[in-house]
């Protein structure tokens, strides 16, 4: 039934009103002469509303000067009547068309590029990088290699400890974290302590190399050692 | 030897079904909201409130529409009372 609905969508039909005091014989006439009719509508005395497709109106047109009828068309439906509608606004529908296939085009670039994260470095270094590598606004999403990228980036620049890459919509994201060495003796080189310059209290303490000193929520006077360089090699 | 005589006699020979060769309509109802018949040969009257097919079938009920009609088979639409044999 859906099938068969789409097919008369598709190929296009007509609803007409036929008049007269044989509609019997002209349904009988038209079936006799294999044309497809549907939805077949008494109205009152006399007038039947039918449907049937458009391709068989001049049939009708036979078969009502035999019967005597009067056919009147009511309405026309389907894909051939609506290309009609827009026939004589081609422009328009080409033009929309074209701006359709514009808006898909321009989503599947990158129009904007937003650097945010911490570090001491001026922004224009991060761009350059990126520039370096070809991304700028305007380029493909599918261009974007963010493994080999960052592989390269990490090799030029190794103050540069991590990047993330994100993309949403149309809005490129790049997240840089800057590489904080552990402080070293001016002089030598060599590690050293690190020392309080200010009274306070600890909110937050991490090591990763030396020995823990001071815990979280310890009260620490100006000078006291913090970290001690003790155990790094 | 009637025409109607010959027919059956070869029915039974050759085990036919009977609606194959018979001008009989068969007719399929659904409750009182449609009828489906088939082997119908012409419509002769179309009202709002009967149809009535060549077979002398008479279908009363009110809102009559044929939905779906082919040159052997239609459907008919609508509330039914009752359907008749004259």
């Amino acid at each position: 039934m859906f099938l068969q609905n789409t097919y008369r969508f598709t190929v296009g039909y007509v609803e007409i009103q036929v008049e007269g005091y044989f509609v019997e014989r002209f349904l009988n006439l038209c079936l006799n002469r294999n044309i497809e009719v549907w939805d077949i509508n008494r109205k009152y005395d006399g007038i039947i509303i039918l449907k049937l497709h458009h391709y068989d109106l001049e049939k009708i047109n036979e078969i009502a000067e035999v019967t005597k009828t009067e056919v009147k068309i009511l309405k026309k439906n389907g894909v051939p009547h609506i290309a009609n509608l827009y026939s004589k606004r081609k422009i328009f529908l080409m033009i929309s068309i074209l701006v359709m296939i514009l808006i898909y085009l321009a989503s599947q670039r990158i129009w904007q590029i937003a650097i945010i994260g911490d570090f001491s470095f001026p922004l224009e270094e991060i761009e350059n990088e990126l520039l370096m590598e070809k991304v700028k606004v305007g380029m493909h999403k599918d261009d974007l290699d963010f493994d080999s990228i960052k592989n390269r980036i990490y090799v030029r620049r190794s103050d540069i400890l991590w990047m993330g890459f994100e993309i949403n919509g149309v809005k490129l994201t790049v997240e840089v974290l800057e590489r904080t060495d552990p402080p070293k003796d001016a002089l030598t080189g060599k590690p050293c302590d690190i020392i309080s310059d200010k009274d306070g209290i600890i909110a937050k303490i991490f090591v990763r190399e030396g020995t823990k000193l001071k815990n979280v929520g310890d009260v620490v006077v100006k000078g006291e050692t913090l970290v001690s360089r003790s155990g790094i090699l | 030897m009637a025409k109607g005589d010959f027919r059956e006699k070869i029915q039974k020979a050759m085990e036919i079904p009977v609606e194959l060769l018979s001008s009989y309509p068969r007719i399929t109802l659904l409750g009182n909201e449609s009828v489906f018949i088939e082997n119908y040969q012409s419509i002769v009257e179309y009202e709002k409130t009967l149809i009535r097919i060549s077979n002398n079938v008479i279908v009363y009920g009110s809102d009559l529409n044929v939905e779906e009609i082919t040159s052997d088979e239609m459907l008919i639409v609508g509330k039914i009372k009752s359907i008749e044999f004259e």
